[in-house]
């Protein structure tokens, strides 16, 4: 089977654990080098045994410690990056945060800025910094990260969801700003799946959120939601632009 | 990337020209074997012309003409395409006809032509084809809608209503379907150099060019992986979508 994403460079945000991890490793696996990076101590032995991983497989891995929400750490990931690898051809901002969510009225005004900080703002900051070298290459895979409740909402997490469907408007505008360039702007918005930051809201939530679904489960990372960043990196999706991908087992059809 | 259909079996309609061409020749490189269904007499070089190109892929092809628009001949179609492959893994329905008129001058006939070839052959070969892939407890069904069914059409409402028609089938097909491992999504291709466009006239195509972000309309080679992904195991967990390679015409 030849390698989909042969010689290309990723640079994969919030990569210690859930679907971060997954696509690193898929994207290793179809041939790329990965910048991997994760926020905070509480990664730092996690992101090890991916990086293990990665180079078990022959690949190069750089770890890069950022918050994505910091403008000069993401400043600071990039160069790395650049000077590691003299390149970035797939930019995939998936770095999130969870919380167990509140009423809007109970909200602290501090969780709300966390959670836009961390989604929105990061995803702002890492294409910032990159797109520069990606249009000088002329070359370039941006993969974006939503949810499905961007579309449909679900209590507690006004702050998410307002952030997610932040993440899809800007992929919309930032694919035509990227126009006729040979880059590629899209974005997944899966359904529930199984991650650690599934652990963190109440358990209601996934169960009411699988009853209206039709295959009745999670999403798996590497089976369920990974191809779909691996479909998008790669050449296949040439003509995907500004698109939103939902792997999300038939609970919002878009 | 050889193998992402290998062993498996397909039936894809309308194949004997533009996109059900390509999409018949990357499962065939990709391990599948094809029935490729063809609407006419007309047709028939065509047809032979994309089973030559199967079989230099490695795959096995076998026509079937049959109009897919009719019972009879879809019920034709199935049985014989099940007797030829054994089985069907993959459901194409591809096949598509083009026409045009505002809708006070449109012939009746038009409209009811345009419907049956473009929504009712989904809804006849889909009806034929499901019972063998409850049996078998798998199945991939991949709808050729377009992205007009969202942005409307000029002289199109016939097509339009049939491809927004398809996407709503989907939706209904997929909830029906529940949890069995098998899976009903849709391909909206923006505008893509096919035969069918052939009809448009060159002012109107520049007038389409210029709303696409990347510039330009699809060729074949460049919708035809969005089958390949949704008929591969990579698309397990995609159920009712709808996924459209269109240069950024229309965002979804």
């Amino acid at each position: 089977m030849a390698k989909r994403l042969k010689g290309k460079v990723a640079l994969i945000t919030g990569s210690s654990s859930g679907i971060g991890a997954g696509v690193a490793k898929a994207y290793a696996r179809e041939g790329a080098d990965i910048v991997l990076n994760y926020p905070d101590k509480a990664g730092e032995r996690d992101i090890w045994e991916i990086q293990k991983a990665i180079e078990k497989m022959g690949r190069k891995a750089l770890v890069a410690k950022a918050d994505v929400s910091d403008e000069g750490q993401v400043k600071r990931m990039v160069s790395q990056a650049l000077k590691t690898f003299g390149k970035v051809d797939i930019l995939v901002n998936n770095a999130g945060h969870a919380d167990r969510g509140a009423p809007l009225q109970d909200m602290s005004v501090e969780m709300f800025d966390r959670m836009i900080a961390v989604h929105l703002r990061g995803t702002f900051l890492c294409t910032k910094y990159v797109l520069p070298h990606m249009y000088k290459n002329d070359y370039g895979k941006i993969i974006n990260v939503s949810t499905q409740f961007a579309f449909g909402g679900t209590p507690l997490f006004t702050h998410y969801n307002a952030a997610k469907a932040g993440v899809i408007a800007m992929t919309h505008t930032l694919a035509i700003e990227v126009g006729e360039r040979n880059i590629n702007v899209n974005c997944v918005a899966m359904g529930a799946t199984r991650t650690p930051m599934v652990d963190q809201v109440p358990p209601e939530k996934p169960k009411s959120v699988l009853a209206r679904q039709t295959k009745h489960r999670f999403g798996d990372v590497d089976k369920d939601i990974v191809p779909a960043f691996v479909f998008l990196a790669s050449e296949d999706s040439r003509f995907f632009v500004g698109q939103t991908l939902g792997p999300n087992g038939g609970d919002v059809f878009s | 990337m050889a193998g992402r259909l290998k062993g498996k079996k397909a039936l894809i309609t309308g194949a004997s020209s533009g996109i059900g061409a390509g999409v018949a020749v990357a499962f065939a490189k990709e391990g599948a074997d094809v029935v490729i269904n063809f609407p006419n007499k007309q047709q028939e070089a065509n047809a032979k012309k994309v089973a030559a190109a199967v079989r230099k892929a490695g795959g096995k092809a076998y026509l079937v003409q049959a109009d897919v628009s009719k019972e009879g001949p879809v019920r034709r179609l199935v049985k014989e395409s099940l007797k030829r492959l054994g089985r069907i893994d993959i459901l194409i329905n591809n096949a598509g006809i083009a026409s045009g008129a505002p809708v006070e001058k449109m012939p009746i006939a038009m409209w009811d032509e345009m419907i049956g070839v473009n929504l009712r052959s989904v809804f006849l070969v889909t009806h034929f084809v499901l019972p063998h892939m409850y049996k078998q407890g798998s199945g991939k069904i991949v709808n050729n809608a377009s992205q007009l069914a969202y942005l409307g059409s000029a002289g199109l409402s016939h097509y339009c209503a049939a491809k927004a028609g398809i996407i709503g089938f989907t939706r209904s097909l997929s909830r029906e379907i529940g949890d069995r491992n098998i899976n009903a999504n849709c391909v909206a291709p923006g505008a893509t150099y096919t035969p069918i466009l052939e009809a448009v006239e060159e002012d109107h195509l520049k007038a389409i060019k210029a709303m696409i972000p990347k510039g330009e309309l699809a060729r074949v080679d460049q919708i035809v992986p969005a089958f390949v992904y949704l008929a591969s195991e990579e698309a397990s967990h995609m159920v009712g979508q709808t996924i459209s390679p269109n240069g950024g015409d229309m965002m979804l």
